[in-house]
């Protein structure tokens, strides 16, 4: 049920490319058309960083992450000290703060995370370390605030993922907003 | 240990009941003092509760919990996962974890530990013991070195963590003795 290549998720949809130089774009991005963005191992940002496209984190962020319609994988190398609200969240590096998904929040083994997580699905592979609590009621007021409104809750179809089935609420990803062209991220952080 | 020959998967009926026993209307608080269990994680997330995860690896012998439990509710935890804890606990070790335990809990909290019951050894440390899938426990790792174990019977228990009176005991096919104790109403902070 959680092995690594479990509820359709792999190295197909999960894109890392730690070799990749500071922000440049991997292929095949999480959520469909466009590549991820990468934030390099060297690299260093210390304060608010938000965007409308997957990213993917190999270097360290502190402060707080929103890429609420957007994929991020905080990879291998990966260091974030931060509050991170996201649609899916996928960790193989180390977190030390709160995560907050509107779809899906999933540990790989490798992952180190200190924090309370918040997501209508969560996986974990077994070996990854986590201290914190594991939240799987989204409609509440930390999520409603996070995103506007409760979660879509998952539809009680068979899955690999862990899934509450509560309430009557269909399951999908919630709409995304406008497209806004080029999709850039914008932060208002410092880079070292 | 008998572990060596046993031929049926160990089960934890007891636990399992409780899991069971979730539904999606019901909101619980979990606790787990050891690390995080994906199976346990999916069970909990078929309802909307909370689990927290306290990541200790092995008790303190004497003082019981080894650090502080994190993201305690205001409520309090309903149910509390000591897993095979109270083995490596001295008397003292266990009335302090008892007192921790309580003040993380209210009147009705179920404690859920395994004792080391029928055989006087044990492994030499605590087993980091995983509720697999299926409802099989899986104990990880060989264990090379055997210990005394205390042998806690249920009076012994509840001697030592007085806060807690035993619910529900079962012995395992492993020898183990599955122990329910519920937090008494005195007790409840």
């Amino acid at each position: 049920m959680f092995s690594k290549k479990d509820g359709g998720e792999s190295a197909t949809d999960t894109p890392r490319n730690p070799t990749a130089p500071a922000a440049s774009r991997s292929p095949g991005s999480a959520s469909g058309s466009r590549a991820a963005a990468t934030i390099g191992p060297s690299i260093r940002i210390n304060g608010d960083l938000a965007g409308e496209e997957d990213l993917i984190v190999e270097g360290r962020i502190t402060g707080t992450v929103e890429l609420k319609s957007n994929t991020l994988t905080i990879g291998a190398q990966g260091q974030v000290e931060a509050r991170v609200y996201a649609h899916t969240i996928l960790v193989e590096g180390t977190v030390n703060g709160d995560l907050y998904a509107s779809e899906r929040i999933s540990i790989r083994q490798s992952a180190r995370i200190e924090g309370n997580i918040y997501a209508p699905r969560i996986s974990l592979e077994d070996g990854a370390r986590f201290r914190g609590a594991i939240d799987m009621d989204t409609d509440n007021e930390a999520f409603r605030k996070a995103f506007g409104t409760a979660s879509a809750k998952p539809a009680p179809a068979a899955s690999a993922e862990v899934r509450p089935s509560s309430g009557s609420e269909t399951a999908g990803k919630p709409a995304k907003p406008a497209a806004n062209g080029g999709g850039s991220a914008s932060s208002s952080s410092n880079v070292a | 240990m008998a572990r060596d020959a046993r031929t049926q998967p160990l089960r934890v009926p007891l636990l399992l009941e409780r899991l069971d026993a979730l539904n999606e209307a019901r909101r619980e608080h979990w606790l787990d003092l050891g690390r995080a269990q994906p199976a346990l994680i999916e069970r909990l997330a078929r309802g909307p509760n909370r689990l927290v995860v306290a990541d200790f690896a092995a008790p303190d012998t004497e003082r019981g919990l080894p650090g502080t439990v994190p993201a305690v509710p205001s409520t309090g935890f309903d149910v509390v996962l000591a897993w095979d804890w109270p083995n490596y606990l001295v008397p003292e070790g266990l009335s302090r974890l008892g007192a921790e335990l309580a003040r993380c809990s209210h009147a009705g909290t179920v404690l859920h530990a395994l004792i080391h019951y029928r055989n006087d050894r044990m492994p030499e440390t605590p087993q980091r013991l995983r509720l697999a899938a299926d409802g099989r426990l899986d104990e990880d790792g060989v264990v090379e070195h055997l210990r005394p174990a205390p042998r806690y019977s249920p009076k012994a228990l509840e001697k030592a963590m007085c806060h807690w009176q035993v619910d529900r005991t079962l012995l395992l096919n492993n020898g183990m003795q599955e122990f329910v104790l519920r937090l008494r109403s005195t007790s409840a902070h």
